[in-house]
């Protein structure tokens, strides 16, 4: 095949993962199954950056770039002020994770593999799992880092050092933990290059976590980001969980063994026939990110469908093809070589967001364009969360019981502890009866069926309760006529 | 190439002009007011409250925004202060006769919240009273109560009971400071409340929230005696409130309103307490059944409520007398406590009214038999 047809092809297949999984993206929208945490956040904060609002994200309670470090974010904002939507966000992502697909291409190409080989890599990147549900789910700037990645190591092994900083400072860009794989990444730099490669390799990991934690001290009243607690098992500092973990090795191979750990771990080196442990100088740049998903307490970390594979996912790939060159160099033919690359394209696709799994849990379209035109732009709105991101382009969205009752707001770690198990102190319906008077707010936006509300973060006991005390308040009244998946609570004017 | 260049250049620019363009000052977000669940001793001697120290509210743009609890000697009036620089106090309860504080703070040695024992004499001499459920990222405890003598404690803990199916529960842990257990899982469904104990400590009542099979959650009230059998006492039902004796609970009548029930354990009578036209909660029973304080929306529990707003009331259980305590309040009067001796009344209000003199709105408020008028002991400050 010639290397104009293969681009031709890569450009088609670019094409055509754009298409499908803007489609996937939207139509989970569209059913009711984004939500305010995350896309709502986000959808908000791009909002609020291409206004000149103040940057206060009332869906979160802290400011735009107090929770995480993302200042890539910004390279959102001038598509969204062109198109402010949600679908431009979504359509936004998927084409720039789309984009990873060039230097996935160019990397198996770089180490030896023929066109139509590097072909089928490009797509086992696409369809990887981890890419795939990053992709799906919401909106995260961090998805820059997948693509952003692949550049980086595509340079590093091409030698061009211009284009591999600026990969790495579009990297470090899209989270506070990129600086950790950037330092591991200078490590394996020094491997593939040279001392002067991995010296700026970890000068600019290092610089990159010193910068994310005085930004993130800065947008946040001088406190520290509460997600180190992520590792009070450990200890209750980068230092300290350091220590105990290598002085500890039982207890951490003991901490790392866990079913759900291993479902994790298949979904990431399954998929690809774990051909990246064949290079493991390559796969070195992924133990901090996944180190820090095995062992959070957080659930959602442990699980593939959430957005924590944006660091991995680029690492896997480059580390399949340097393993998938090295069964070659000893002599594996080229027909079993193709065809394991195949298969792990198929079980990518299998085990990813369009596997039949996966596919069957959408619930039905929502019908929510009445409920829209009983929402005006300028209301203060209170939504459940599975329908934040359908009213998220405002000053101010609030998380349902937000701000009658306050649950998951700010970045304090109790906060934290919320959002990842439902914990919530009970408050009596006086307290909620008290909330309800105190704060005027427009509307209130609530799902009819249980199926398509998210109780989130409350248990749906809890949700419940304070659901039944808004719904009976003489201060509410249901706004008519009711249809669609949806309906609409506005304030009775006071008398 | 050169066109790429230039096009990242444009972009770049642009992605500037977002950042640096000049924005509105953020507007002040309306704060409900906090709750402030005031505790007293038996004789009314102590008193124990929830304040906000940096009096920025507790929903506000700040997010470091933590809670306090302030103890007051009344016989002395001297003030004490439980604080930290990293740590949100909540939820005091006192014992009958004053010489100990539990508590709940949070962020503990790993981050969540832990019920905490005090000494009244020495608030920095605290005991950590965890949780049989603590593993890591999971146990939380809160809302603790105790009986007249301090020796049994209940609180609610929560935990992930399974990790393939997600479920979260919380259940009733109760034992004494020594040695806590949790008899009570959520098998039952939620514990949703408060705890109540009655003083002797040898019943727990508190409200349950279960799935029906119609998909519907309900309140139910549970009760146990002896920390041996529990049963349902009443549903749909919470807040319960415990003398030896009775239980007074929150229930809805026909019309959806929510009324105080009293439920004799000797005789097994129910009797509802209030019959106002808009809802009552928040019963609070003395030691020996015979008082109760309680807040109330309604307008027609005795003459002359024309505030609109929520009182609160004190109830002679036998004579049915009613008392308004917070009468002509310009604000909401809420969180009532009762002292074990039926003595005396604290509650939380928006009202600065109550008084002999006018004060800032967001008081805790004493009343004492005899009292004509409330006093003013202060609230964020």
């Amino acid at each position: 095949m010639s290397e104009k047809r293969a681009y031709k092809l890569l450009a088609l297949l670019m094409g055509l993962y754009t298409a499908a999984f803007s489609w996937l993206a939207l139509e989970r929208h569209w059913r009711m199954q984004t939500s305010i945490f995350d896309l709502g956040i986000f959808d908000q904060a791009l909002y609020l950056l291409t206004q000149d609002d103040s940057l206060f994200l009332t869906t979160r309670g802290l400011h735009v770039h107090g929770d995480h470090f993302h200042p890539i974010l910004l390279l959102f904002a001038p598509l969204y002020l062109l198109s402010p939507s949600v679908t431009t966000l979504l359509v936004l992502q998927t084409l720039v994770i789309a984009a990873g697909a060039y230097p996935a291409y160019r990397l198996a190409r770089h180490h030896g593999l023929e066109a139509r080989w590097s072909l089928v890599v490009a797509g086992v990147y696409l369809a990887h799992p981890a890419v795939g549900f990053l992709n799906r789910f919401d909106f995260h700037p961090v998805a820059v880092m997948a693509p952003a990645l692949l550049f980086a190591v595509l340079y590093l092994e091409e030698a061009k050092p211009i284009p591999y900083t600026l990969a790495l400072l579009a990297t470090l860009a899209c989270t506070e933990a990129a600086g950790f794989t950037v330092i591991a990444l200078a490590v394996t730099a020094l491997w593939v290059r040279d001392k002067r490669w991995f010296l700026g390799t970890f000068t600019l990991g290092a610089l990159g976590i010193v910068v994310a934690k005085y930004w993130l001290r800065y947008f946040n009243h001088d406190q520290s980001s509460p997600y180190a607690m992520l590792y009070t098992n450990y200890g209750t500092s980068e230092a300290e969980v350091a220590l105990h973990l290598l002085s500890q090795p039982l207890n951490t191979v003991a901490s790392l063994s866990t079913p759900l750990n291993f479902e994790y771990l298949f979904y990431l080196f399954g998929p690809v026939l774990f051909l990246p442990l064949l290079a493991p100088d390559r796969l070195l740049p992924i133990l901090p990110v996944l180190l820090g998903n095995l062992l959070s307490w957080r659930y959602s970390q442990h699980r593939i469908e959430n957005h924590y594979g944006a660091a991995l996912a680029p690492i896997l790939i480059w580390a399949a093809v340097v393993g998938w060159k090295r069964l070659q160099t000893r002599g594996v033919s080229e027909k079993v070589l193709g065809t394991l690359l195949s298969v792990a394209f198929l079980s990518c696709v299998y085990f990813g967001p369009l596997g039949v799994k996966h596919r069957s849990r959408l619930n039905p379209r929502a019908s929510l364009e009445n409920v829209k035109q009983q929402v005006h732009p300028d209301d203060v709105v209170v939504a459940d969360n599975a329908l934040g991101g359908h009213f998220s382009q405002r000053e101010r969205l609030f998380l349902f019981p937000n701000p009658f009752v306050r649950v998951a707001w700010g970045n304090t770690s109790g906060s934290l502890v919320q959002q990842s198990s439902n914990e919530y102190r009970p408050v009596s319906r006086g307290a909620v009866r008290r909330g309800l008077e105190a704060v005027s707010l427009d509307c209130i936006v609530l799902p009819i069926d249980s199926e398509m509300r998210s109780d989130f973060p409350l248990l749906p006991g809890d949700s419940s309760m304070i659901r039944a005390e808004v719904e009976r308040s003489p201060l509410w009244e249901k706004v008519e006529p009711v249809e669609g998946d949806a309906f609409v609570l506005r304030r009775r004017a006071k008398p | 190439m050169r066109w790429l260049l230039g096009l990242m250049a444009i972009w770049l620019v642009l992605c500037g002009w977002v950042a640096l363009q000049p924005r509105e000052a953020a507007d002040p977000l309306e704060t409900p007011w906090m709750e402030v669940r005031p505790t007293l001793s038996h004789d009314g001697s102590w008193l124990a409250f929830e304040y906000d120290p940096q009096a920025a509210g507790t929903f506000g743009r700040n997010p470091e925004a933590r809670t306090s609890i302030a103890l007051i000697d009344r016989k002395s009036n001297s003030v004490s202060k439980l604080s930290g620089p990293v740590m949100s106090f909540h939820s005091p309860r006192l014992s009958g006769a004053g010489d100990k504080l539990f508590f709940e703070a949070a962020p503990g040695p790993d981050y969540l919240s832990d019920v905490y024992l005090a000494e009244t004499s020495d608030l920095q001499k605290q005991t950590r009273i965890a949780s049989p459920w603590r593993t890591g990222g999971h146990g939380s405890s809160y809302a603790p109560n105790l009986s007249a003598s301090g020796e049994v404690l209940a609180f609610i803990t929560h935990r992930l009971s399974g990790t393939s199916t997600r479920t979260w529960e919380r259940a009733v842990a109760v034992g004494t400071p020594d040695k806590i257990e949790t008899p009570f899982p959520s098998r039952l469904g939620i514990a949703s409340s408060m705890i109540a104990i009655s003083p002797d400590g040898r019943r727990l009542a508190w409200e349950n929230r279960h799935l029906q099979p119609d998909g519907v959650y309900r309140d139910r009230l549970i009760v146990c005696q002896d920390l041996e059998q529990t049963r349902t006492l009443e549903e749909p039902a919470w807040e319960p409130s415990l003398s030896n004796d009775f239980c007074a609970y929150v229930t809805p009548d026909p019309q959806g309103v929510y009324q105080i029930v009293l439920y004799d354990f000797n005789s097994g009578e129910k009797r509802m307490l209030t019959s106002g036209s808009d809802d009552s909660f928040e019963p609070c029973l003395s030691a020996d059944g015979k008082l109760l304080a309680f807040t109330s929306y309604a307008e027609d529990l005795v003459a002359n409520d024309t505030n609109h707003h929520s009182d609160v009331f004190l109830l002679e259980i036998d004579s049915g007398a009613i008392t308004c305590l917070s009468l002509g309040g310009n604000g909401n009067s809420f969180n009532p406590t009762l002292s074990g001796d039926g003595s005396t009344v604290a509650f939380a209000s928006l009202a600065g009214n109550l008084g002999p003199e006018p004060v800032e709105p967001g008081q805790i408020y004493v009343w004492e038999q005899g009292w004509e008028q409330c006093a003013a002991v202060g609230f964020r400050k």
